[in-house]
């Protein structure tokens, strides 16, 4: 590790090493820093992507890919269920070996990758950030100088916010997540499960995503006032005993899945922020892989065209970060975080009414190119009663 | 004082993403609370999914 670089990277998630390697690829010298003792260890999520969110990537390795998704179930209250069946929906991916990789290729591409060490506080003598502190696990802290910094440190988003982003999540819009790895059951291994209701998930969902025909990332998320501490876990106990009885569980894990929070959480003079720092997520599915890779492709382009000189003032950043991402994907940011405000108004009877409309509208029809729009409107045709939620989604 | 249960934590980051005083620090391996700062607003201990956080009540004479 240096003490000068031209660009540092916190958090070595998929958004700080895609970040990393847009820099050290245009030819700049970055450090990308990570906490733990390697990236995607240890780690919280269902890891499951849709083909469109790691399309970007010039390649997907077979050894990333735990189970391929092309069915999708969703199970009401009252247990009526419908599947619709979708060609190449997505993948359940192996996200530690994922991760690893992405990490990988920015330091082949020539990021110095420091792991076992925490980005601190920030200093900024003037109008601009000049460096940061790194806190080693010896105890040790040494400031490194860069010109631009981002913040990819995931949920917590310390440095951002040290920093004076406002980027504070509440904790009545965000999803209280927890998880198990469950083994020894029997499961479609290309199918992955919604279980919805109030009882089940209030303000979320149960999943069910296959990672082999005998295992799978079984883990609720839940939302509301009225939550409580250690909710999520009993809610999820209580869900497999119910459905999954005979499984073995393995790894635990738990987390907050956050909403998106608007557009002033992207940037804040030379730190840019990516991922789950930035809130860029799907805060209806809780889906940020796609969107920690897309945010980190633009600031990691956005910071190489301001080292290089090409963008003097650093108010122009905005146009290329975040204007480039929000280009491709502010509306679905907006659409989904609008969704979800409605979806948390519904009752038990709304989602067992939805899951019939749905069962009759896919009979016999794949879901290939469907649109959340071309949705909504059959829904409301066929039950104006849900037309009281449209003023959520619009 | 807010009061860490670390067996029970799974270091995910959560709380520090809602503390508003910006107590919670999540180093390595293990949340800490400074806890000058903390105002026992409970939001951390009403969010953590697995209820590693809790209240201890002990009043000081
Ligand atoms: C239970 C759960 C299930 C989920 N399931 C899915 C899913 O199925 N599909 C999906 O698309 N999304 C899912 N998500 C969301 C997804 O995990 C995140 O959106 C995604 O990981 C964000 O990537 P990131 O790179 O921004 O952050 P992260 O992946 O969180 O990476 C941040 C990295 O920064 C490191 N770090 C943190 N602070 C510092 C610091 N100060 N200094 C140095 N390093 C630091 C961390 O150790 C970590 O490696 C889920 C989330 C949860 C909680
Ligand atoms: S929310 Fe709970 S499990 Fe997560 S870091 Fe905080 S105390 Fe630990
Ligand atoms: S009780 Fe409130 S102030 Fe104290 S650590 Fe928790 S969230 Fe922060």
């Amino acid at each position: 590790m240096r003490s000068q670089y031209d660009a540092v990277v916190i958090g070595a998630g998929p958004a700080g090493s895609t970040a990393a390697y847009e820099i050290a690829s245009a030819g700049f010298s970055v450090l990308l820093l990570e906490k733990h003792s390697r990236p995607g260890f240890p780690l919280s999520c269902a890891e499951a992507v849709s083909i469109g969110a790691v399309a970007s990537l010039p390649e997907m390795r077979e050894e990333w890919i735990s189970t391929r998704i092309k069915r999708a179930c969703l199970v009401g209250p009252n247990q009526c269920r419908i599947t619709v069946n979708r060609k190449n929906a997505g993948y359940i991916l192996d996200r530690p070996r994922f991760d690893f990789a992405l990490a990988e290729r920015a330091r082949a591409a020539g990021a110095d990758l420091v792991c076992n060490a925490i980005g601190r506080d920030l200093t900024r003598p003037d109008r601009l950030f000049a460096s940061v502190d790194v806190l080693l696990e010896s105890g040790e802290t040494v400031p490194v100088e860069a010109k631009v910094f981002i913040a990819a440190d995931g949920v917590e988003s310390q440095i951002a916010r040290t920093a004076g982003m406002t980027n504070l999540c509440n904790r009545d819009e965000v999803f209280a997540a927890a998880q198990y790895r469950v083994e020894e059951i029997d499961i479609e291994s290309d199918v992955m499960t919604f279980y919805v209701g109030r009882k089940i998930a209030p303000g979320g969902y149960v999943w069910v995503f296959p990672k082999s025909d005998r295992s799978a990332n079984i883990g609720i998320g839940i939302t509301g006032k009225t939550l409580r501490g250690g909710d999520a876990v009993r809610m999820l106990n209580r869900f497999l005993r119910t459905w999954y009885p005979g499984g073995k569980i393995g790894s635990r894990s738990c987390g907050l899945v956050p909403t998106f929070q608007g557009t002033g959480t992207f940037r804040l003079h030379n730190i840019l922020a990516v991922g789950d720092a930035a809130r860029a997520i799907d805060s209806f599915s809780g889906a940020g892989i796609g969107h920690a890779l897309s945010s980190g492709k633009h600031a990691g382009r956005a910071a190489a065209a301001y080292i290089s000189g090409e963008i003097t003032d650093i108010g122009e950043l905005d146009s290329l970060y975040p204007g480039r991402y929000f280009d491709e994907r502010l509306e679905e940011l907006k659409l989904y975080a609008r969704l979800r405000r409605a979806y948390l108004r519904f009752t038990d009877g709304d989602f067992n009414d939805i899951v019939y409309i749905l069962r009759d509208y896919f009979d016999g029809r794949s879901a290939d190119n469907i649109h959340v729009g071309t949705l909504i409107v059959h829904l409301i045709k066929t039950r104006p009663r849900l037309l009281k939620f449209i003023r959520y989604v619009l | 004082m807010l009061v860490i249960n670390q067996e029970t934590c799974l270091e995910c980051g959560g709380c520090v993403a809602l503390c508003p005083e910006e107590a919670l620090f999540l180093s390595f391996n293990r949340l800490e609370c400074n806890q000058d700062v903390c105002t026992m607003c409970l939001i951390c201990i009403s969010f953590c999914p697995v209820g590693a956080l809790g209240e201890n009540h002990a009043v000081a004479i």
